[in-house]
């Protein structure tokens, strides 16, 4: 009764077919969530201890009481540069540049900042919201442009800031708690955010 | 976008290969088989850096078989039970009606078992392949598919004198 053996093997007969583009397209996107879901939740766990250590040593050095992130001082200042296909900014963070963008978001970081797009490690990141995003976290209720907004701290070392811009869009921008932007200072940069018609939601 | 151009590269090219060995793992449950692969490339593009590394296909598979694993652990599915006689078809039956019996039969193995079935003679894997998928010894995948092939061929033995397929069997 080889014959089951043989009946198994034609079992795998047809897979040998190139999958569809919008099938691979599903699979990178899913792939990309998750990516930016790790890093959410990841990313800044890290930097975390890292900002700590940092604060710590400047009390201890300076001999003086640490003020928190908020000390960092950083301010927004308008942005003239080139803007990137996605998202368009009026205000960036005193120093920093637009290091990059793709369909799903951009990227505020350092000049000096090398690190890949999907790594947010002290970074502003300005995205559309996933398909897939369920409910909202609770957090502190704001208003951008007019329109209601939220401000969740999903761990201690970012924030997120959700809001529509009164179309469809409904946007998600995650600051650094390292980057010490108030909230208020983070609801006005979110001010100065247009969404552009490349911009695209994740899904997953 | 190195990272994303291999991972499409990949997926375009042995996406329906996967579908394929989870159909059989999943005894022709399309709709389940759909679901583990696709968690099976959400894992897989998280590790891209680790698996690009060595043999992404056996990294894709060791995984693909855990999930499956996994899956068959989840209490709503220990639920199900194994029955004597084969259903008239299986739940859901892969495009070629010629294999729902087979895949019925298959049903009726335990995961680890079917997974070395399906490896080995589906897969068509070597017996080491099939180790390293399963995470077990080679002793383990010999012994696991002998019997899954005998309880096959009694199950279908016992099909062929019981039933005889009744037409549409959707």
């Amino acid at each position: 009764m080889s014959n089951v053996i043989d009946q198994l093997a034609g079992l795998g007969t047809d897979g040998e077919l190139p999958a569809p583009d919008d099938i691979v397209r599903g699979d990178l996107l899913r792939g990309r969530a998750a990516q930016r879901r790790r890093h959410f939740r990841r990313g800044v766990t890290g930097l975390g201890a890292t900002a700590a250590v940092a604060v710590a040593a400047v009390a201890f050095t300076a001999g003086q009481p640490s003020q928190g992130p908020a000390s960092t001082g950083l301010d927004l200042v308008a942005y003239t540069g080139t803007q990137l296909p996605g998202f368009t900014v009026g205000k960036v963070p005193e120093g920093f540049v637009l290091q990059g963008s793709n369909s799903y978001s951009l990227d505020v970081a350092r000049p000096d900042d090398k690190t890949p797009l999907d790594s947010y490690e002290g970074k502003l990141v300005v995205s559309l919201q996933s398909k897939d995003q369920g409910v909202i976290p609770d957090g502190k209720a704001v208003e951008v442009n007019g329109r209601p907004g939220t401000i969740t701290k999903v761990d201690p070392t970012a924030a997120q800031l959700y809001y529509s811009d009164g179309s469809d869009n409904k946007i998600v921008i995650q600051a650094a708690t390292k980057l010490g932007l108030t909230d208020e200072e983070l609801v006005e940069f979110a001010t100065s955010v247009t969404v552009t018609a490349k911009a695209q939601a994740g899904a997953g | 976008m190195k990272h994303d151009d291999e991972f499409e590269m990949f997926v375009r090219g042995r996406r329906s290969h996967l579908v394929g060995t989870a159909t059989a793992l999943t005894a022709g449950d399309t709709f389940l088989a759909e679901d583990l692969v696709q968690g099976t490339l959400v894992r897989l593009y998280l590790a891209w850096g680790r698996a690009r590394s060595g043999n992404v296909e056996a990294y894709a598979r060791r995984v693909l078989v855990n999930a499956f694993i996994d899956h068959r652990r989840r209490p709503f599915v220990r639920r199900e039970r194994a029955v004597a006689s084969l259903p008239d078809a299986a739940a859901r039956r892969s495009a070629d009606t010629d294999d729902t019996h087979l895949l019925a039969a298959l049903a009726t193995l335990p995961p680890r078992m079917r997974a070395a079935v399906v490896l080995r003679h589906v897969e068509d894997l070597s017996v080491e392949d099939a180790a390293t998928a399963l995470g077990c010894s080679t002793g383990t995948v010999k012994s696991q598919t002998a019997r899954g092939i005998a309880k096959l061929r009694d199950a279908l033995d016992n099909e062929s004198v019981s039933t005889a397929p009744k037409g549409d069997l959707s």
